[in-house]
Formats: C-alpha cells, sequence, structure tokens
C-alpha cells in the first residue's frame, strides 16, 4: 500500500519534471543539423548564421565540420548510415549529382514553392535533375585572369585585354617573362589542376567533361601551355606538383604577371594584399576575363557552383529550407559579397559591393561586378551521375600529358576511351 | 615442440580442459575482433556480389564485378603491376636496412640510444612534413639531389615525381625513408629474446661474424622475419595515403596501386560493390603469399 | 647483454678503428637525413604561409614567428583535441596489449582445434583495407548509437590482429622448455602468462605500445568518419582545419604538429630502456 503510494507520488513527480523540462522545446525549439567544411577558418559562415538565428528564434543550429580535403567523401560514408543532416553544402556539381543518385537529398520543389529565383540568373536550373530541384547555388565561382599592374607598367607592356585571343596570351606571358634565379618573373602561372588548362576550352564551349567526343578539342590549349612551360614561361608542373606550390603564395609573391584562377581569389587578395606581417608587400592588381579565339568577352563566364541541400533523412525540412533561403539570399548574398565571395544570389546590392571595393582596397581594380554577372553562365562541371569518376580521368590524363610522360595526342586517344568506360558520353 | 605436448596428454578430459583454457585466452581479442571485423569483413565481401552505389540503389549481381575487374576495367592490370612494383621494390630493402640498424644498434656504440631514437623519428613524424621534404630533395628543377647529380656531370638527371618512370622509385624510397626505423625497433626487441650463450658457443666454434649471423642471429629472429615480411608486403599493399599526399596515383596512373583504387571506386566513383570486389582480390593475393610464407616459417622454427 | 663485441679481448687493429671511424659518419649522415622532416617541422612553424614553400628551402628562418605557437591555441581547439587524442590512445593502447598478448600467448604456446585456420584469418585480414570493411562496420556501429563517441573508436581499434600476429612472433622465440619446467612446478597457464611471458615479453609490450600509441595518435581516416561532433575532435581533426578549400596554412598546421610529436618524443624515451632490456633467460634455462 505505501509503496504503491510512494511509486504514485514518484511516477507524478517525474512526469511534471519531464513536461516542465520538455514544455519549451515541444513547443518551438528546433535544432537542425548543418555539414560543412572550413567553418572555423570562415568568419562569414559565421556571421551568417547569426543573422539566420536572430531571423528565426527558435531555430537553433548545429555545426558538423569536415575538413576540406575529405569533406565529399566523408558525407558519402555519412550518407550510406543516413544521417539526418538538415543541411549538406556541397563542392560542386559532380559530387551532388552523386548524392542524388543515392539518394541522400531531398527535392525542394515543394519546399520552394513562390519562391522568387530571378536573382539566381538562372543558376538554380543546373541544379535540377529532371526538371526536379535538389538544392540551392550558395556560391558561385568563374575564372579570370588575375595581373599584376605593377609588373606590367614596370615592364612597359600594355595590360591583358578582355577577348584577346588564346596565341595573344600566350605571347603576353613571352613577354612578361624577365629575370633570373631568384628575381625571376614568370609571364603567368598555370597552377596544377585540369581545370587550369580546360577552362580555356570550356570558356568557348568547345569541351565539356561529359562528352568524351569534344576531348580532341583541348589539343591546341596543351600545346600552347606545354610550349610556355618549354620556354620557361610558366612553373615548371612536376616541380610544383612536388613543391606542393600553393597558386596564392606565387601571386602573392609576385613571382608571375599572370594567372588564370577563380574568383575567389578576389577574397584572398583583399584579405591578404599587402600584409606585412606575413611578408607580403602592396601590388596592384586587375582582372580580365578569359582568352579565347570566339572575340567572347564577359557576356560568358565559365566557373562551378557551391550548392547547398536538404539531407534526404532530414529531420526538419522546413526549417531547414528557411536557412537554405536566409544564406542563399539576399541577406546571405551580401554577408558573401562583403569578403569578395561571389554568391549565386546577383542582385543589385551584390553588384554595388563588387564595384567598390577599391573604396577599402586601394590595391583592386574598380568595376568589378562585370566580371561576375555574365549572361551565359558555363557550368564547368555540369551534373552528371559518374561526374565523379569522368573528372578523375581527366585528371589523370592532366598530369600525363602536363609531365610529359606521354603525347598531347595519344593521352587523349587514351584517356577518352577511359572516360567512355567511366561513363562520358561518346559524342554524336 | 609439438611432439612433446602430445606424449604428456593424459586423456580427454584433460584435453578438453586445454582446449577450454586456450580458448579462454583468444576470447576477449577474439570476440571484439569476430563482431567489430570479421563480420563487417564478411559483410563487404557479400557486397562484391552487388552494384551498390552507397545510396539506395543496391542489386545483386553475381560475378559480374571480377568479370569487369579482370576483363573490362582499363586500369586494373597496370594497377596491379603498379601495387606489385611498390611492393617488390620496398620489402627487400626495407627488411636488410630495418635488420642491419638493429644489428648496428645492438653493439656496443657510444650515442646508440641517440641515433636509434633519430633513426625511429620519420615513422612518429607527421606524413606531411615526411612527404614534403621528400618531394623537395627530390624536385625536378631545384632539389639538392639533381644539383648533385648535375654536378657529378649528369647533365640530364631523374625527373623523379615529374615523371612517369621514375614516380615509383621516389615513393618506394619516400616508404623505406619512413618504415625502416620502426622495423628496426621491431627486429631489435626480437634480439634481445636471442640468448647470449648462443653466441658464446658459436665463438667457442670459432664461428666469424658471418656464420655467427647466419646460424645464430638469422634463424633465431625468423618468427620476426616472418612478421615483418608480412607487415610490409600488408602495409604496401594496403597503402594509400603515400600516393595520397604525394602524386595522386599519377603522372598518368603511374603511382596508382591498388589501394588508391579501391579508395577511388568506392568513395569517388562510388562503386562500392566493384570496391569491395577489388579487395577481395587484394585479400586473395595476401592469403597465397602468407600460405607460403607459412610454410617457410614451420620449416624454419623447427631448428629452434 | 646480448652485446657479442665486448666478449672480445679489447687490441687496437688500425683496420678496425678506421672502420669503426666509417661506420660514425655513415650513422651520423644517416641521423642528418632522418632529422630533416623534423627540421622542415619546426622550421616551417616559424615562418608566414608565404614562405613555407619557397625554393630552395631555406632551413633557418630569417625572422623566425614564434606567434605562431600562440595562434594555435586559439585559431582551433586544439587543447580539446589534445584531450580527445589522449583518451583514446590511452584507452586502446592499454586494451590492445592485454587482449593481444593473451591471445598471442595461446596462439603460441597452446594446442586447440582450429588454431592454424584462426590465426590465418587474423593474418590474412590485416590486408583487407579498412577504408572496404568500414562502410558495413560504420552502418553496424551507426545502428548501436556508437557512432560520433569516443568509445565508438576504442572498442573499433582495440581488439587487433596486428598486435596478436606481432605479440606472437615474440612468443614463439621463449623456449618451451621454460614453460614445460613452469607446468612442471604447478603453474597454471594464466600463472605461465603472468609471471613468465610478460616479463620476458617487455621488448614487445613496448614495441606493440609504441605502434599502437603511434597509430591512435597519428589516425586521421577512424576519428574523421567516425567523430562529427566538435567537442570531440581529435587531434589529427584539429590539425586538418588550418588548411581550407582554397588557401592553406602550413605553417600553424606544422606548429601544432610539433607540439602534437611532444608526447609521442616522452613515450619512445621513457620505453627506450625497454626496447634493449636482454631477457635473463640463461638464468631460467633449465
Amino acid at each position: 500500500m505505501k509503496l504503491t503510494r510512494k511509486l504514485a507520488l514518484v511516477l507524478t513527480v517525474a512526469l511534471l519534471a519531464t513536461m516542465f523540462a520538455f514544455a519549451p522545446a515541444m513547443a518551438e525549439d528546433v535544432t537542425i543539423r548543418v555539414a560543412l567544411w572550413d567553418y572555423s577558418n570562415t568568419e562569414y559562415y559565421k556571421t551568417m548564421i547569426n543573422g539566420f538565428k536572430e531571423a528565426n528564434p527558435g531555430i537553433d543550429v548545429e555545426i558538423i565540420e569536415f575538413s576540406a580535403a575529405e569533406y565529399s567523401d566523408t558525407i558519402v560514408v555519412k550518407m550510406a548510415a543516413k544521417e539526418d543532416y538538415d543541411v549538406i553544402f556541397m563542392k560542386g556539381l559532380p559530387e551532388m549529382a552523386a548524392l542524388i543518385n543515392q539518394g541522400n537529398l531531398m527535392p525542394l520543389d515543394e519546399l520552394a514553392e513562390g519562391y522568387d529565383f530571378t536573382p539566381y540568373g538562372g543558376t538554380e536550373k543546373s541544379l535540377t535533375v529532371d526538371g526536379v530541384l535538389y538544392g540551392m547555388p550558395f556560391r558561385k565561382d568563374n575564372n579570370l585572369i588575375f595581373y599584376n599592374k605593377d609588373l606590367f607598367d614596370k615592364a612597359g607592356v600594355d595590360y591583358p585585354t578582355d577577348g584577346m585571343t588564346f596565341d595573344e596570351y600566350l605571347d603576353l606571358a613571352r613577354e612578361m617573362t624577365s629575370g633570373e634565379g631568384a628575381s625571376k618573373v614568370y609571364g603567368t602561372h598555370v597552377h596544377t589542376w585540369a581545370s587550369n588548362v580546360y577552362q580555356y576550352a570550356r570558356f568557348s564551349e568547345e569541351y565539356v567533361y561529359n562528352d568524351a567526343s569534344t576531348w580532341k578539342n583541348l589539343i591546341p590549349y596543351y600545346e600552347g601551355i606545354l610550349a610556355l612551360q618549354e620556354e620557361g614561361c610558366v612553373q615548371d608542373f612536376g616541380a610544383l606538383k612536388s613543391g606542393n606550390i600553393h597558386y596564392s603564395g606565387v601571386f602573392y609573391k609576385q613571382e608571375a604577371a599572370m594567372m588564370q584562377i577563380g574568383t575567389w581569389y578576389i577574397n584572398m587578395l583583399l584579405e591578404n594584399v599587402p600584409n606585412e606581417d606575413n611578408g607580403i608587400a602592396s601590388f596592384n592588381w586587375g582582372v580580365c576575363s578569359m582568352p579565347n579565339n570566339y572575340g567572347i568577352t564577359t557576356e560568358n563566364v565559365v566557373g562551378g557552383i557551391t550548392p547547398v541541400s536538404v539531407g534526404a533523412y532530414a529531420k526538419h525540412p522546413e526549417e531547414a529550407w528557411k536557412f537554405l533561403a536566409y544564406i542563399t539570399g539576399a541577406e546571405g548574398a551580401q554577408i558573401l559579397a562583403k569578403t569578395g565571395i561571389v554568391p549565386a544570389w546577383a542582385g543589385q546590392e551584390v553588384l554595388d559591393i563588387f564595384d567598390h571595393f577599391r573604396d577599402d582596397h586601394p590595391n583592386a581594380p574598380e568595376g568589378l561586378s562585370k566580371y561576375i554577372s555574365g549572361s551565359n553562365f558555363i557550368i564547368e562541371q555540369p551534373m552528371d551521375a559518374n561526374g565523379k569518376a569522368i573528372a578523375a580521368v581527366g585528371d589523370e590524363m592532366h598530369s600525363a600529358i602536363m609531365t610529359g610522360a606521354m603525347g598531347i595526342e595519344e593521352a587523349i586517344a587514351e584517356y577518352s576511351a577511359k572516360a567512355i568506360a567511366a561513363g562520358a558520353s561518346e559524342g554524336e | 615442440m609439438t611432439s612433446i605436448q602430445k606424449t604428456r596428454r593424459p586423456g580427454a578430459r584433460m584435453h578438453l580442459k586445454r582446449e577450454i583454457t586456450a580458448y579462454l585466452f583468444i576470447a576477449p581479442n577474439f570476440i571484439g575482433y569476430m563482431v567489430l571485423t570479421f563480420v563487417p569483413i564478411i559483410l563487404s565481401f557479400v557486397y562484391s556480389t552487388f552494384d551498390w552505389n552507397l545510396g539506395v540503389y543496391k542489386a545483386y549481381t553475381g560475378i559480374a564485378n571480377y568479370r569487369y575487374m579482370f576483363f573490362e576495367d582499363l586500369d586494373f592490370w597496370k594497377v596491379v603491376w603498379n601495387t606489385f612494383y611498390y611492393t617488390i621494390g620496398t620489402v627487400p630493402v626495407c627488411l636488410i636496412l630495418s635488420l642491419l640498424l638493429a644489428m648496428l644498434m645492438n653493439q656496443q656504440l657510444k650515442g646508440k640510444t641517440f641515433f636509434r631514437s633519430v633513426f625511429f623519428f620519420p615513422y612518429v613524424a607527421s606524413l606531411v612534413a615526411v612527404a614534403v621534404v621528400w618531394m623537395a630533395l627530390f624536385n625536378p628543377d631545384k632539389g639538392p639531389v639533381n644539383e648533385i647529380l648535375m654536378s657529378l656531370g649528369i647533365s640530364d638527371p631523374p625527373r623523379w615525381a615529374g615523371s612517369a618512370e621514375w614516380a615509383m622509385p621516389t615513393i618506394i624510397g619516400l616508404t623505406i625513408w619512413k618504415q625502416a626505423g620502426y622495423y628496426m625497433v621491431v627486429y631489435l626487441a626480437a634480439l634481445q629474446g636471442v640468448p647470449t650463450e648462443l653466441y658464446e658457443a658459436a665463438r667457442m666454434d670459432g664461428a666469424n661474424a658471418f656464420q655467427r649471423f647466419a646460424h645464430v642471429t638469422w634463424p633465431m629472429v625468423t618468427p620476426t622475419t616472418f612478421f615483418v615480411t608480412m607487415m610490409l608486403i600488408i602495409g604496401t599493399f594496403k597503402s594509400y595515403d603515400i600516393m595520397y599526399v604525394t602524386t595522386q596515383g599519377g603522372p598518368g596512373v603511374a603511382t596508382k596501386v591498388l589501394a588508391y583504387h579501391i579508395y577511388n571506386n568506392a568513395f569517388v566513383y562510388n562503386k562500392y560493390g566493384y570496391a569491395s570486389a577489388l579487395s577481395v582480390f587484394l585479400f586473395a593475393v595476401v592469403l597465397v603469399i602468407t600460405l607460403i610464407q607459412f610454410r617457410g616459417e614451420k620449416r624454419f622454427t623447427n631448428y629452434l | 647483454m646480448t652485446n657479442t663485441e665486448h666478449m672480445a679481448p679489447k687490441r687496437f687493429i688500425p683496420s678496425k678503428a678506421v672502420g669503426r671511424t666509417l661506420l660514425y659518419v655513415l650513422l651520423i649522415a644517416g641521423c642528418a637525413v632522418m632529422l630533416l622532416p623534423f627540421a622542415w617541422m619546426i622550421s616551417s612553424s616559424l615562418k608566414t604561409e608565404a614562405d613555407v614553400f619557397t625554393f630552395p628551402i631555406q632551413w633557418i628562418p630569417s625572422s623566425p614567428r614564434w606567434k605562431n605557437y600562440q595562434l594555435i591555441w586559439e585559431k582551433v581547439p586544439l587543447l580539446n583535441g589534445f584531450k580527445n587524442s589522449t583518451i583514446l590512445t590511452i584507452c586502446t593502447m592499454v586494451l590492445q596489449i592485454t587482449t593481444s598478448s593473451l591471445a598471442a600467448y595461446a596462439f603460441a604456446k597452446l594446442e586447440f582445434t582450429g588454431r592454424n585456420f584462426l590465426f590465418l584469418a587474423y593474418v590474412t585480414t590485416i590486408a583487407i583495407p579498412w577504408q572496404v570493411y568500414m562502410v558495413p562496420q560504420y552502418i553496424m556501429m551507426a545502428s548501436w548509437q556508437l557512432t560520433d563517441s569516443l568509445i565508438g573508436i576504442i572498442i573499433m581499434h582495440a581488439f587487433t590482429a596486428f598486435g596478436v600476429f606481432m605479440m606472437r612472433q615474440f612468443y614463439m622465440g621463449i623456449p618451451n622448455e621454460l614453460l614445460e619446467a613452469a607446468r612442471i612446478d604447478g603453474l597454471s597457464e594464466a600463472g605461465i602468462w603472468a609471471r613468465i611471458m610478460v616479463p620476458l615479453s617487455k621488448p614487445a609490450v613496448a614495441t606493440l605500445a609504441i605502434t599502437a600509441f603511434v597509430f591512435e595518435w597519428n589516425d586521421f581516416m577512424g576519428p574523421r568518419i567516425y567523430l562529427s561532433s566538435t567537442s570531440k575532435q581529435t587531434l589529427q581533426l584539429v590539425l586538418r582545419l588550418f588548411n581550407t578549400q582554397y588557401s592553406s596554412n602550413y605553417a600553424q598546421m606544422m606548429a601544432a604538429a610539433t607540439v602534437a610529436l611532444i608526447p609521442v618524443f616522452i613515450l619512445f624515451c621513457f620505453l627506450q630502456r625497454y626496447f634493449v632490456q636482454g631477457v635473463a633467460t640463461s638464468g631460467l634455462k633449465g
């Protein structure tokens, strides 16, 4: 009798306690789990997430951070065990295509109903499969030629211009090569990625990685770059690779007059030039569009998109969508843009920010907005379920050609066959 | 040794008790290993007969993965060749070097504690640091190795990791550099177990240094040699991180080894079933080598 | 102890002296080569990022940047990484040594049905790359709620075939007569293991200890798949945070890596004497 009463009392107290403890949680508090990379070292993520939490009281954000280099592989394993990530950032479209193929991303059409996509300039369309939207474009990075104005002034050579031909670009690199030993300045810098060569062909849409029949159009570009390498106008691929040389340092230290790289480098230049503490002197820099033989200038831009999606096993898809809309929308975009990173959301506010970097950063050029707002955004590696495998074949071919292990034509014949085996189309 | 135990078996009950004792000894490790390692391995073997993209799509395909491996995968045989090249280049040199170092460190030598620590160092140092330094030493354009070669009159020194022919030897050198000190320590521990009397006896019989090595040291460290050989072979077969931080399998596919191919297939191409099939192949190769080694070990240990 | 040289009568032989000198020259040259990665780590850790990969390598930075060693504690959760790595490493090391040495004794010195088969299974499964069975293993552990917990990694790494293999090979070298004598004296198998095998295998235990320690301390793959909360990140995970998608920070990464090496060094120095401790078999040998 006594025991039952005691038990009843204990139970009542426990029940009441639980109710009190969980009452507010049940009412509204929701924590969304966000998987991303580089959170620790990236200020804008923190700014954005704080902004989101302020705008959405009751939604908390749990960060799950993986190191940048291994991020994509880690997500694949995590999702194989059906992790309940609400928001998943991805490195690019091949990675996204794989996750969609695995059924790991949630279709967004219902959640996004009525959402205004105009400011994204159509980039969101590249994130659809069979017309179903699987993600939101967060960043977009297109490729440009960066150049060191001071070095050009010193040599008395005209700056590179939008729409120059590929041969003009090569000749400019030859002209700008000077000096010997430690004081040598290379005409341009070709980093070790395959994209540092194929991007030229992709810019004029002569080449796309998942159509093997277009690979032969890379020949003139490889010939041109290899010629520069032989003449000593660019640093040697093998030496760069075995020396682990990061492109950013080459340009910071003014060892190259030009460099082809993505727009994220605007952010790096704004933050690091000049930086006495890191031994980086002050110099003026500028950008121009990719050289090509078709007279294309800033109307084309070629690059990648950083998509962000809702996980298929998300517990709070609606809150996740709110998060996506916030970070890829006007608020998030301006936070990104202020750091010199190009957001996919390209409203006038963003363009204004890019046009006025010079106000606070005297080394930067004016009028950057026209280089990031071309009407034809060419996705460097469009969505393809076999994209990661095909891209890997392209990387192997690149190192074979650049080290001279194989002749250009021979390598393209052999590796485009491998690309077809990996799932690339054979063309018409 | 087995004959002694066999004759000492007094009966079935005693025999059962011995068996149980033995199982009790292995139980803690065995149960853990069984559940956490054996079972997943068996599962991955099962997956080798599936086409699985690590997501929702999973289909039984029988031996299709194996057929693809032997007949269709354009990289497979090249990758197998690279793996053997890497193993054969690494194992004997590393084995001999580590045994020599261990014997040296077992001598009366001033500062051997210091030498021992230093030789062990590359094993504990961060792989990134070890790789960066090695690649810098062998930088094709400005590396000190090539500068020395050029000053010796070799006008066209190898381009090391920057060339398809020399990339693998460069990585083999890096592997030996990183591992030799570790196996030196393993051998050193084994050498402690060699009873001094055996050397004294050999000396009294007038054996010279080489004979002492051949008749005392070498037979006495055979179990360790078996261990070191196996671990080196398995280690080189499983190696993927060294290529990952240096050449990423390049130039072309010159340094792409089996483990690298497995990793790529699983997590880059998301062909998990095929990656499992590749690892079954790897397992089969190691099984054959182990069986051969086992025989060798039995023959040698009988001398004990 | 096992040293063979000091048994020989001391005589001065010129060729021997030349040989010795040559040996030392070689050893010192070897040391220099072996120390290069360490030198690079320290020198890079005292540079600005822009100077880390300049060529030829500048071994002594012109103006050492000690600030890096201060910044690393502020930029990433390094202390937390130390804490987690220490817990992981000590737990797995102790468990590995105990369970491996018990099993190794049975494999080396006891007879039981299926011994050779089991041992073969142990050795050959070492060859399966973890990346392959990591997927089913991870799914299994996830279903037991053991992911994102240090315990999950500890139990995953505590029972290794490697440790069993290594200890067995050392135990093989211990003479059977010794055990027979002990059995006749009435010692149980557990007693033999505790009183004879373990004390005799100190060099092996020390070797396994350093192996387990270095593996766990430097392991990156396990933690990166299993641990996702920031509070549970290990040292190696924290070290990776210095390099971001588009920029690297090897200077600070190497500063942190150098600090991370200190515990390994302390352990190695502590274990030094066991590596060379001779086994006093002479007295025990009947």
